[in-house]
């Protein structure tokens, strides 16, 4: 085979396969995948406030695994019938403290919740500390576990 | 000659990223029930590596950037968590843990569960069964736990 003709193949593996290549070009900054997943973060916050279950559908992934601070499991159809039925309701919104660990295309978001959320009836002042993982699936992040424990009030 | 070494190059080259597409293809013929046995392994050598508080293989088995959250919602680094380990401040004085679901996104791995183990921390003992989510996520071919949290159960 011929230099050319070689080369002509390799151009064309390179166009077959361009997932390796691709990837080693392609990779967003720690600062802009911060961003990307603190956006997704706020739309999933207004939807929460707004019990818009387009938006929620959208974020949460459709295996989410779900641990409230009471220690029960959650299903994606399980949390977004409590916000539907106005179980689950955010009276105030307010979360920070925020660390963030990224892996390729999964991210672990740690924070504190400072909300007001009222859950059958009974409101809940005390915060609480989260652990969110999100992964990105064909260009969108989607929520894939939520954990969240009360903090120990001294 | 020298075309020969060019297209030898080349044909390694072309070998390289036909090599990489491959690999990449036979990771995600890994069956899901494989990464499961792989994971739960990782945890019970992690648990026996908290019982005899083996600090070379909690190092191994930690990611650097480990973030832990007990029941008291106290958040950890690996080296607080490992401090705790290594003190003795946290014992583990026995291990159950059941009612797993696993949910595999190609090299993360999301585990959550029931834990009724019975826990030493700060010479108080804690026997309170707890929902717990971790976070494995595979490192140059190791799974390595880099989140973990507990929440205590309210109604048990």
């Amino acid at each position: 085979m011929s230099v050319g003709r070689l080369l002509r193949v390799i151009a064309l593996i390179a166009f077959v396969c361009p997932g390796n290549l691709k990837a080693q070009t392609d990779i967003p900054s720690q600062g802009s995948i911060e961003q990307e997943v603190l956006k997704t973060e706020a739309e999933r916050d207004e939807a929460m406030q707004k019990a818009d279950m387009a938006v929620l559908s959208r974020i949460y992934a459709d295996k989410v695994v779900i641990v409230n601070t009471r220690g029960v499991h959650l299903t994606k159809a399980q949390r977004l019938a409590d916000f539907q039925s106005g179980d689950l309701k955010f009276l105030s919104f307010d979360q920070g403290d925020y660390s963030f660990h990224i892996y390729g295309d999964t991210v672990v978001l740690n924070g504190r919740a400072n909300s007001v959320v009222q859950f059958h009836g009974k409101v809940n002042r005390i915060p609480r500390r989260f652990t969110l993982t999100y992964v990105k699936q064909n260009g969108e992040w989607r929520l894939i576990a939520q954990n969240e424990t009360l903090i120990d009030q001294p | 000659m020298t075309k020969l070494r060019v297209a030898a190059l080349l044909a390694t080259m072309a070998l390289g990223v036909i090599r990489g597409a491959t690999a990449q293809g036979a990771a995600k013929h890994e069956s899901d029930a494989e990464i499961q046995k792989a994971i739960l392994a990782i945890d019970n050598e992690r648990y026996e590596a908290m019982q005899k508080r083996d600090m070379a293989a909690m190092d191994r088995l930690h990611a650097d950037g480990l973030v832990f959250i007990n029941t008291k919602g106290r958040m950890l680094n690996k080296a607080e968590y490992l401090e705790e380990i290594r003190s003795g401040n946290l014992k583990f004085l026995s291990v159950e843990t059941d009612d797993y679901t696993f949910c595999i996104y190609g090299d993360t791995v999301i585990m959550s569960g029931r834990a009724k183990s019975v826990v030493e921390y700060h010479g108080v003992v804690n026997k309170r069964p707890r929902r717990f989510t971790s976070v494995f996520i595979r490192m140059q071919g190791q799974w390595r736990l880099v989140a973990h949290q507990a929440t205590l159960i309210a109604d048990e």
